[in-house]
């Protein structure tokens, strides 16, 4: 192996699938708690990504930032900004976003109409 | 018959009573993009985030059910990270791993027609996990106690046994190989695979079944070493002159 072992190796083909246009629900208990986090600067955005890996996976990515490099779709609901990646819409679309207030577990929570199941702390899905 | 090796890239090998075996269903693919690691981490059952240059690994891709889709070998170039994986299984692997291939910066390259590969085994203390490269030829010393060589076409590597004496020697040191013990009927545990299988490094497709599994200390098959007539003939998956590998119920 050497250096043009990289450079002569064929791509391999990669499955892309089809960006989908992404409908998205939030809960009013997830609305509360964005409304805290966020305050009256309604520039940031929610990020709600997929990244592979997790026990069953896909692994939710959620983040609140202002900007990304990757291509999104944005999706405003009630003044907030959720911003969806185009790689991942295919797993995220109908979505609902929700928050559970409980001490152990609690947190955002993803309830995915495309999960065929998800690992036992929520954070993975397949 | 064992032959002296000299290690070229690596002098202090000099003396070691090494073999080497032609392995024609080796598969190399090129990983490029800065999160190759992260997404193997987050696929296999290994911890390989501090995986560096000149170092190498092994790791498994496995199921939701922790069976093995391929145990592959990954060595660190620098530019790239290169994955020997077994060919019969490479289908599997790609279905697995591309489709969730999603904003990361992840490119896969298949480069198997430009390589071919070899096994070398015998008696070695070299240190594990470390690979070289000299003149086209990369050898990986792996921590299952032998070394994989990739060998860029047309660059002569000495293979002067083949495949059979390689298992020979594996059946004497339990040395777990794809297509015998590592196939898609079993999981990680039972086919000898525990090294691969990282304690804490946290969730990865399979992982809540082999944590179950290590933690009640019940995985229902393990691979062992038998003597031919102690076990039935379809539990054997290597077998020898008198003695063979099997996976057996424990």
């Amino acid at each position: 192996m050497d250096c043009g072992t990289c450079e002569t190796a064929g791509p391999i083909q990669v499955v892309k699938p089809d960006v989908v246009e992404v409908s998205l629900t939030i809960s009013d208990n997830a609305q509360a708690m964005l409304a805290d986090a966020f305050g009256d600067d309604r520039s940031m955005a929610l990020l709600v990504g997929v990244l592979s890996g997790g026990c069953s996976g896909y692994m939710y990515d959620l983040q609140i930032i202002e900007e990304t490099d990757q291509s999104c779709q944005e999706v405003n609901i009630n003044g907030f900004r959720v911003l969806v990646p185009n790689a991942s819409s295919h797993l995220l679309d109908g979505i609902e976003i929700d928050y559970v207030d409980r001490l152990m577990g609690g947190g955002f929570k993803i309830n995915n109409p495309n999960a065929d199941s998800s690992c036992g702390c929520g954070e993975s899905f397949a | 018959m064992l032959t002296p090796h000299v290690d070229a890239a690596n002098p202090s090998h000099e003396g070691n009573w090494m073999q080497t075996a032609r392995y024609l269903e080796g598969h190399l693919s090129v990983w490029r993009g800065e999160d190759v690691l992260t997404f193997i981490d987050g696929l296999s059952t290994n911890r390989v985030l501090d995986l560096r240059k000149g170092e190498c690994q092994q790791t498994t891709f496995t199921t939701t059910t922790a069976k093995v889709i391929d145990r592959v070998a990954l060595f660190h170039m620098g530019d790239f990270v290169a994955c020997v994986s077994h060919a019969p299984f490479w289908d599997a692997l790609h279905a697995h791993v591309s489709p969730r291939i999603l904003g990361q910066d992840v490119s896969i390259f298949d480069a198997s027609a430009n390589n071919e590969f070899y096994v070398r085994f015998g008696d070695d203390d070299s240190t594990r996990g470390v690979h070289s490269t000299n003149d086209g030829v990369t050898i990986g010393h792996l921590e299952g106690g032998y070394d994989l060589i990739v060998a860029t076409v047309g660059k002569h590597v000495e293979s002067e046994v083949n495949l059979d004496s390689f298992h020979a020697w594996r059946i004497e040191r339990c040395v777990p190989w794809p297509g015998y013990e590592i196939t898609a009927k079993h999981h990680a545990l039972a086919c000898g695979l525990s090294e691969d299988v990282h304690p804490s490094k946290g969730c990865y497709i399979g992982q809540e079944v082999l944590t179950r599994m290590i933690s009640r200390n019940k995985q229902g098959r393990t691979l062992s070493i038998v003597a031919n007539e102690e076990v039935q003939p379809s539990e054997i998956t290597t077998k020898g002159a008198s003695r063979s590998l099997a996976i057996i119920r424990v």
